[in-house]
């Protein structure tokens, strides 16, 4: 009883210490949003400065990564590509978070006809293979950062509004939602006072492992040279235009890829920690 | 006569069960056919055992479940069927407790935010000093206003409910098992908390439960329902003194009482009765059985050939005092 007034944040965050590796993926990707933060003020070279002279290069102390087909310095590369690749990431889930939150919330709390248009629309969504659908709606807005980001968004809040919607139908119920309700409370203040608060830390887990999804799939795009153009860098079109040497310089393919499976897997943890420690049927 | 504050007339509700693929979906009587008046100032008990309908009644008053047919009326004026728009002007006269405490309050509202809701949404400016005069109202310690509900106790998260019920100052309150998840010694503290805020802001009460020892306690008159039909209703005294229904009855007999030796014996004579008698695998019936005859005759002691193939209806035997059953009927 006389406890100290403690939040649920703490309760979370009191859980998501003692996982080792959640901890690890959440210093990672603080440590990868740092980098990207700050590339201009770390970067060695420009990311664009060609220097045929000193092309492939193999890593060095000059060059950490050393350098591709035209002498550019990869390390510099990687840390602007960082940039790209987490705002692609960040941007795409921020779309698509509010898109799921709100079809989800409409569907789960009003039921019935608005519940049947969203979700049919939702299997809809579902049943076409999302890469597919993703190239073609590239290849008629044409590649560019901000169209990945959009497509990407605009492609992924299925999942989300999904659960949105299950945790909706569970609380929409719920005594102190009748309470509200007898109270003269507006839909509005009831969706989004009562019972969205209620659903979100479901929402943040998947947002996080949204990120990670997101990344992933811009470098994919990337790669297939349907995201972000040269000469502006991403760890996906680094990776392409370094496959062409994969024989002669390992160095243009390996870090590349590193950095994309360090950060998804990064992302994953922490997602995988944040599920646990939000799971309210786990308590100490 | 005093005036009548609510009226509820003739209602009734199914439920339907959807049957899934292979199966027909089957209606389920909650409410069949129920009718009675509060009147102002007065506690009215609804009593019966669980999944009787008494919640549902209890929620279709307060237009959380729209009535198949029936109308509620509350200071005269008709609120079943009004779009929830119109409905609110009335809200801020009724108020519900709810049985469980811990689902009633949201986790992640401060309980000061979660008693001023209604006078918020009333329109009121500052709502802090209305809320903390009720925290203190209802007994609870000065900070309990910026704590969150995890950090309560059952008891003292009813008390944050019963706050919240009355700090708009309603008429009328539907109380829902309000007692049914607390300790004993934390309930009669709960029950005279409502009785002295009764007399203090003259509220009329709903008050649903299953537990007679409660209803006897609180309530002026009471109502007994059984199968979604009300099968006695009268003055409390009169039914508890004379207990006109079989199942009203049954319940009477079986509250358990640790008040003598005598009442222990009577009690497991109609223990014994009721093992012997009653077959609780008919308990359920089916829907053309209740329809046919009276609700109550697959566990009645004292059912006659009439019973199966009639419905007995509520009918005056003296004062108000009202039973539904053939047995009545000289």
């Amino acid at each position: 009883m006389r406890k100290k007034n403690f939040s649920i944040g703490s309760v979370v965050w009191g859980r998501l210490k003692k996982n080792k590796l959640a901890l690890l993926g959440a210093w990672i990707v603080l440590l990868l949003s740092l980098l990207a933060l700050a590339a201009p003020l770390l970067a060695p070279c420009s990311p664009f400065e060609q220097d045929i002279g000193n092309r492939l290069l193999s890593p060095s102390s000059r060059h950490y990564c050393g350098t591709d087909e035209l002498g550019r310095d990869i390390f510099s590369r990687m840390l602007y590509g960082a940039r790209v690749s987490l705002s692609v990431g960040f941007i795409a889930v921020f779309i698509s978070t509010i898109i799921g939150i709100l079809l989800g919330a409409l569907a789960g709390y009003f039921g019935g006809g608005v519940d049947n248009l969203i979700m049919r629309f939702v299997d809809i969504m579902l049943s076409i293979p999302t890469l597919f659908f993703i190239l073609m709606l590239i290849v008629f807005l044409g590649p560019s950062i901000f169209n990945v980001m959009l497509i990407i968004g605009l492609t992924g809040w299925t999942d989300l509004a999904r659960l949105v919607r299950a945790e909706f139908l569970s609380l929409k119920n719920r005594e102190y939602v009748l309470s509200a309700r007898v109270a003269g409370a507006s839909n509005n203040r009831i969706i989004f006072h009562h019972i969205l608060r209620n659903a979100l830390s479901p929402v943040f887990v998947s947002v996080i492992f949204g990120v990670g999804g997101a990344i992933l799939l811009e470098s994919g795009l990337s790669f297939l040279g349907l995201g972000v153009q040269p000469p502006d860098a991403s760890w996906g079109n680094i990776l392409s235009s370094g496959k062409d040497y994969i024989e002669k310089a390992w160095w243009l393919t390996v870090f590349p890829g590193l950095a994309i499976f360090v950060t998804v897997m990064s992302y994953n943890l922490l997602g995988e920690g944040l599920r646990d420690a939000v799971d309210p049927r786990l308590v100490e | 006569m005093e005036n009548n504050i609510l009226a509820v007339k003739n209602i009734k509700k199914t439920f339907r069960t959807s049957g899934g693929i292979f199966a027909a979906g089957r209606s389920i009587y909650a409410v069949n056919n129920v009718s009675f008046e509060i009147g102002e100032g007065r506690t009215r008990g609804l009593v019966g055992e669980s999944g009787c309908g008494k919640t549902t009644v209890g929620k279709i008053i307060l237009g959380l479940e729209k009535p198949d047919s029936g109308e509620v009326s509350f200071n005269g004026k008709k609120i079943s069927g009004l779009a929830e728009k119109e409905l609110r002007p009335v809200r801020k006269d009724m108020q519900i407790i709810f049985q469980d405490p811990f689902a009633s309050l949201n986790p992640r509202i401060r309980v000061g935010n979660a008693i001023g809701e209604a006078l918020k949404i009333a329109g009121a400016a500052d709502t802090s000093s209305r809320v903390k005069d009720i925290i203190k109202e209802v007994g609870l310690p000065e900070d309990t206003y910026y704590r969150y509900p995890h950090e309560f106790s059952g008891g003292q998260r009813q008390r944050i409910c019963i706050a919240r019920a009355i700090v708009s100052r309603p008429k009328f309150v539907v109380c829902d098992e309000p007692v049914s998840s607390l300790d004993v010694s934390v309930q009669s503290q709960i029950i005279n908390l409502l009785k002295d805020l009764k007399d203090e802001f003259r509220l009329t009460y709903l008050f649903i439960s299953h537990d007679l020892r409660v209803v006897k306690n609180i309530c002026d008159s009471i109502s007994v329902m059984y199968y979604g039909n009300i099968v006695e209703e009268g003055e409390s005294e009169d039914i508890f003194a004379e207990p006109r229904h079989p199942y009203t009855r049954l319940l009477i007999s079986s509250v358990p009482s640790i008040a003598t030796p005598a009442a222990g014996a009577r009690n497991r004579a109609a223990e014994a009765g009721k093992k012997e008698k009653s077959a609780p695998g008919r308990a359920l019936h089916r829907n053309s059985e209740i329809e046919k005859g009276c609700a109550f005759y697959s566990r009645c002691l004292l059912r006659q050939n009439r019973c199966a193939g009639n419905i007995p209806e509520l009918r005056d035997t003296g004062r108000g005092h009202k039973a539904a059953c053939f047995l009545q009927e000289k």
